[in-house]
């Protein structure tokens, strides 16, 4: 009986030091994370509302965190556009994506932030041509309004076309980046 | 066993994926391109080497009958640290590998090195066991990463290798064609190891 | 979260994104006990049991300790802890009430807990931000599609045991191209969406 302690002792005795390692390590790489993940967020910011270049968060009684985008550093006047977080339910990843509207809900740009889609088909929606230097898919967002923000198989300079052989991805991103206009469309008017 | 041959013995006649059927989950799974092969098995060499030196440090404290769960926590240990790590410092890597880098803990190529040898072995020869075993998994992810990126993408590395009229052979990067280029290749390491005069 | 998002989940986990042959999840108990009918069945029911209890216990444990004490780093420890202590539960249990099927399966049932099918359901239940009953949905249904993939191939190997292989192919090469194969057959379950 008393073995059984000793070992548990024994086995508790290791986890424990195994985890003070690792808040340790934990500590000293937290910041840099924190630094990693913000510059990623804001990389896409500027992406997503290109004219902006200072954002104040805002949030609705819903709990729909959303953010307003100042040509002016200070903040003041009217804002330029605004921001939100798309979520969306791909083929085998919840893809988030940041779209930037302006204030009549013209989509200024989209920029996915993360995505785990398959590889060679769903992962095209972050692909980039030779000579080009942005995704195609996420270009085609800029300028399109929300009644044609549908998916369609063939070029349309009004709607958004799909990728080839990666359906379910390419309407993922583009219905959660419908509702997230729709979202910002209701807060703003 | 010397220590040039207990180093060795990971790159050929031991050879994980190839020989040693064992942990195969992200060998699949992340073998879409040369980087990722490359990323995983450096990933996994980290934590082979870590969890190889505590454990032969300490192999005479650990009592018996909790080695295994005993092993399992310096594995996941070190599978943590190298998680964090990667998300600070290579994050492109560490989105790419996704859940295969908190997966690196239940590879049973680690388990199997720790239990099998460090557990028995002094410091020395556990890091150089380490050292060659995880040097052939990366070897052996990289063929498989390129083989599968050369064919099925077109690009090695991210540089385009073949000319436009080649259509890539699409089904390579996607699941099955992880099966069967990895069967493939098994077959083809068994040819070659009978022309030699292996077993 | 209602019977449809739940049914979305069941089909998609078992066939859209079977864990074994469109997720690489849980290969190495797939090549290694899927040479006999029954043996991989029983393989296959003690993976279903783990994974819906691991799927049951890893959630409240992240999300009403972990999370609230800011130690989400330790989620790959206790994981993978409360996943070898549950397999160690069933072992004991299929030994008293089960020991031909114990004896049966061997090596092969303390290594469910290397089986990376396990670790994975519970690290996706979290990923993908699923309630509890979700989460509980999932692991039963990734052990269901394991099982699947483990019982078809099973069967199949039964009768390649008998054919002709190429010396070099024979064993785990000509499983593993087997395996692609059916891998390309489940491949045609993608695009099935339930509006």
């Amino acid at each position: 009986m008393s073995e059984i302690f000793k070992l548990a002792g024994m086995l508790t005795l290791i986890t424990g030091i195994a985890a003070t390692a690792l808040s340790n390590v934990y500590m000293l790489t937290r910041d840099r994370i924190a630094q990693v993940e913000s510059a990623l967020e804001a990389a896409a910011r500027r992406t997503a509302l290109p004219e902006a270049v200072v954002f104040t968060a805002d949030t609705t009684a819903d709990g729909f965190v959303f953010y307003h985008g100042w040509a002016d550093s200070s903040a003041s006047g009217e804002p330029v556009g605004y921001i939100a977080l798309a979520l969306g339910k791909g083929y085998s990843s919840r893809i988030r994506t940041m779209v930037g509207v302006d204030s009549e809900m013209n989509i200024t740009g989209i920029k996915i932030a993360f995505q785990q889609e398959t590889p060679g088909l769903g992962t095209r929606i972050e692909e980039v041509r030779k000579g080009d230097d942005a995704p195609w898919f996420q270009e085609q967002f800029r300028g399109k309004i929300l009644e044609y923000l549908e998916v369609v198989r063939t070029a349309d300079p009004e709607r958004i076309e799909a990728i080839t052989g990666a359906t379910i991805s390419s309407e993922a991103v583009t219905n959660s980046v419908r509702e997230a206009v729709e979202k910002l469309q209701k807060v703003i008017q | 066993m010397s220590a040039w041959k207990i180093f060795v013995r990971g790159l050929w006649e031991d050879v994980p994926l190839f020989r040693l059927v064992l942990g195969l989950c992200p060998a699949l799974a992340v073998t879409t391109s040369l980087r990722n092969g490359l990323g995983m098995g450096l990933a996994t060499m980290s934590v082979l080497l870590g969890s190889n030196f505590v454990v032969s440090l300490v192999r005479k404290a650990i009592p018996a009958k909790i080695r295994i769960p005993s092993f399992i926590v310096v594995i996941a240990s070190f599978v943590t640290i190298v998680d964090l790590v990667m998300h600070g410092f290579t994050p492109e890597l560490h989105k790419a590998l996704g859940i295969f880098i908190p997966l690196i803990v239940v590879n049973c190529l680690i388990l199997g090195r720790v239990e099998a040898f460090a557990s028995k072995n002094s410091l020395g020869r556990s890091l150089l066991d380490a050292a060659g075993m995880g040097l052939g998994f990366t070897l052996a992810l990289c063929i498989l990463g390129s083989v599968r990126e050369i064919l099925g993408s077109g690009t090695i590395g991210g540089f385009v290798l073949t000319p436009e009229s080649y259509r890539p052979v699409l089904l390579l990067i996607l699941p099955p064609g992880g099966f069967i280029v990895y069967g493939l290749l098994i077959a083809w390491f068994n040819l070659l190891d009978s022309k030699r005069g292996g077993r | 979260m209602n019977i449809d998002s739940l049914f979305v989940i069941v089909i998609s986990t078992i066939f859209v994104n079977n864990f074994v042959l469109s997720r690489f999840l849980g290969l190495c108990p797939f090549l290694g006990v899927s040479r006999n009918l029954n043996s991989a069945f029983g393989m296959g029911m003690a993976v279903i049991f783990v994974m819906t209890i691991a799927s049951f216990v890893t959630w409240p444990i992240y999300q009403l300790v972990l999370v609230p004490y800011g130690i989400t780093y330790l989620r790959t420890i206790v994981f993978i802890l409360v996943i070898a202590s549950l397999v160690q539960f069933v072992e004991m249990v299929m030994n008293k009430t089960a020991p031909a099927l114990y004896q049966a399966l061997g090596i092969f049932l303390p290594l469910i807990t290397t089986n990376c099918a396990i670790l994975g359901v519970a690290v996706l239940n979290i990923e993908d931000e699923l309630t509890l009953i979700e989460s509980l949905v999932q692991g039963l249904s990734a052990g269901i599609g394991f099982t699947l993939a483990l019982v078809l191939m099973a069967g199949i190997r039964e009768r390649l045991e008998l054919g002709q292989v190429p010396e070099s192919l024979r064993g785990v090469p000509i499983a593993l191209v087997c395996a692609g194969l059916m891998s390309i057959a489940f491949l045609g379950f993608a695009g099935f969406s339930i509006k």
